[in-house]
């Protein structure tokens, strides 16, 4: 009850709701393409990428007094170049795709400790980054989470079938007409825009977790894609803001408070076949 | 070749074409290949692993490209002709826990849109219907694909390749690991589909070939064709409970052997 006053009455607690509540939309959406088509590492190097763009996107902010620019710019830029860059790579050569995710992930993470070590003043945001801090999140965050939120949503509706199919079985999609590269490059693009979104949540460390938890659980007890992403979207919205008043109550650090709900559920689910009713 | 070879359409017509995956060596999969397909045949492409079966088939529906030589399909290069081919992938490379129906899967047939996007039509929803019953899966069309044998998967694939209505089917590898009474189901709905399509088969299960398969076109680097001829049909009916043809390709198997 005391969470939920908290909501009405504190501006930061309503907008850290909101933010919830769009970033689990989207989780549940691309989280059930990133669980089919076996894509975690790929979303786990997008996330990590992106502490390289917003490292350069506050050291000019800070130096050049360009306050205009916020991080989460230079997060969607470093996110959409990683993705083009994977998508790219796996196109035209299969083999090096995976040397190629873990030199991403890795590069993406030193530019961005360099970026802010060189960045003048205490950089008490680094932490905000890599485990997040929904608290701090304001409406110009969350504005921008609305756009794109909006973005990845029309992508997917207009797309469904396609995507299901590339995810499914790519070659048959491909001598079916598909455009499959294109399919597969704007599935990335549209993975780093979720990752952005997840980011002000739960901070990089722990997106792949509110990506691919609540679609793991939900794909057990779906019949096709577009109920894993309302079941797998439901999840995330439960999980996340259960993680949230768990943190405000506790007084604890809400991003691992969210995972760590996400993960008690999924590690249940696992450990009890009763539940899905299918042991094997 | 049937008899009646002049008044039938050639639907594929392959002219020395040569093939190779690393093109800096010369490391041939394929070399001068001829190889026709006309309508209503029923052609089996054996073989032994690596010897060009997949290729070869890769080829006619224009996932690559032939480094020497020309095929053409339907009189058009392949990569256009394919929309008007069924294809029938392995089954083994499905992930099976994908949360998918019977129907979503053979919809995905359906795929061929004018502007790439959007929802499924009504003729698609028919159309995929008809596939489901040519198979007779229809009554499963709400099951997921998991809760399918293995031998209502191979249908299942079937009616994916069926749904664009195609003039050509393409199956690879329909019969794996299924065992012979799952087969015969599956070549009797094959036969049928045969009598007004164009069906081209790989399967490196080369002793025992089906009564009604016309000719069987061994690939291994070069091609030979061989028509099927009965032999030992009571022996082999004994053994399987049905009428199987066998063929002979010993001989040209010692050709191949002494040319490599």
């Amino acid at each position: 009850m005391e969470f939920i006053e908290a909501i009405f009455n504190h501006t930061f607690m309503l907008y850290a709701f909101l933010a919830c509540l769009l970033a689990s939309v989207v989780s549940g959406v691309i989280g059930t393409y990133v669980v089919t088509r076996k894509i975690t590492y790929i979303a786990g190097a997008i996330a990590h990428s992106v502490l390289g763009g917003m490292g350069i996107a506050h050291y000019f902010a800070v130096v050049n007094e360009w306050t205009w620019l916020h991080p989460l710019y230079g997060a969607i830029a470093a996110a959409v170049i990683s993705a083009v860059i994977i998508a790219l790579v796996s196109i035209r050569a299969k083999e090096r795709e995976d040397s190629v995710i873990g030199a991403i992930w890795a590069i993406g993470m030193a530019i961005g400790l360099l970026f802010i070590s060189m960045t003048p003043g205490y950089n008490e945001e680094l932490m905000s980054y890599l485990f997040g801090n929904i608290l701090m999140v304001n409406q110009t965050d969350l504005l921008l989470m609305v756009i794109l939120d909006a973005i990845v949503i029309i992508f997917v509706f207009f797309f469904y079938n396609q995507l299901q199919a590339v995810c499914f079985d790519e070659e048959f999609a491909r001598i079916r007409g598909v455009r499959t590269n294109l399919i597969y490059l704007l599935l990335l693009i549209a993975t780093a825009l979720t990752v952005v979104i997840l980011i002000t949540v739960v901070g990089i460390i722990l997106v792949i977790a509110l990506l691919t938890l609540p679609a793991a659980i939900a794909g057990r007890f779906t019949r096709n894609l577009w109920q894993t992403m309302i079941l797998s979207s439901s999840l995330a919205v439960i999980f996340s803001i259960t993680g949230l008043g768990l943190s405000y109550i506790a007084n604890l650090p809400s991003g691992p408070s969210i995972i760590v709900v996400a993960g008690f559920f999924y590690l249940l689910l696992i450990i009890s076949p009763r539940l899905t009713g299918s042991i094997k | 070749m049937n008899d009646n070879i002049e008044q039938k359409k050639r639907l594929i017509k392959i002219e020395n074409v040569s093939f190779s995956y690393n093109k800096t060596k010369y490391d041939l999969v394929l070399k001068d290949v001829n190889l026709s397909v006309y309508q209503n045949d029923f052609i089996w492409i054996v073989g032994p692993n690596g010897g060009g079966k997949s290729t070869l088939m890769k080829l006619i529906l224009g996932l690559i490209k032939p480094d020497k030589g020309k095929i053409s399909v339907f009189n058009e290069k392949p990569v256009k002709a394919r929309k008007r081919i069924g294809y029938m992938p392995q089954h083994v490379q499905l992930d099976h826990n994908f949360p998918v129906t019977v129907m979503d899967i053979t919809l995905m047939g359906r795929l061929d849109k004018p502007i790439g996007i959007g929802p499924y039509s009504t003729e698609d929803k028919e159309a995929a219907n008809i596939a489901l019953k040519q198979v007779n899966l229809f009554q499963y069309a709400k099951k997921l694909l998991k809760e399918l044998s293995g031998g209502q998967v191979r249908r299942l694939l079937i009616a994916r390749a069926l749904a664009c209505e195609p003039e050509l089917l393409i199956l690879d590898e329909p019969t794996a690991n299924l065992d012979r009474v799952v087969e015969k189901d599956l070549f009797e709905i094959l036969k049928k589909l045969n009598e007004h399509l164009a069906i081209v088969m790989v399967s490196h299960d080369p002793a025992f070939v089906s009564e009604f398969v016309h000719n069987v076109v061994c690939v291994n680097q070069t091609v030979a064709i061989h028509p099927t001829s009965v032999m030992e049909r009571e022996y082999i009916g004994e053994l399987y409970g049905t009428s199987m043809r066998v063929v002979r390709h010993d001989k040209h198997q010692h050709e191949h052997e002494k040319r490599d």
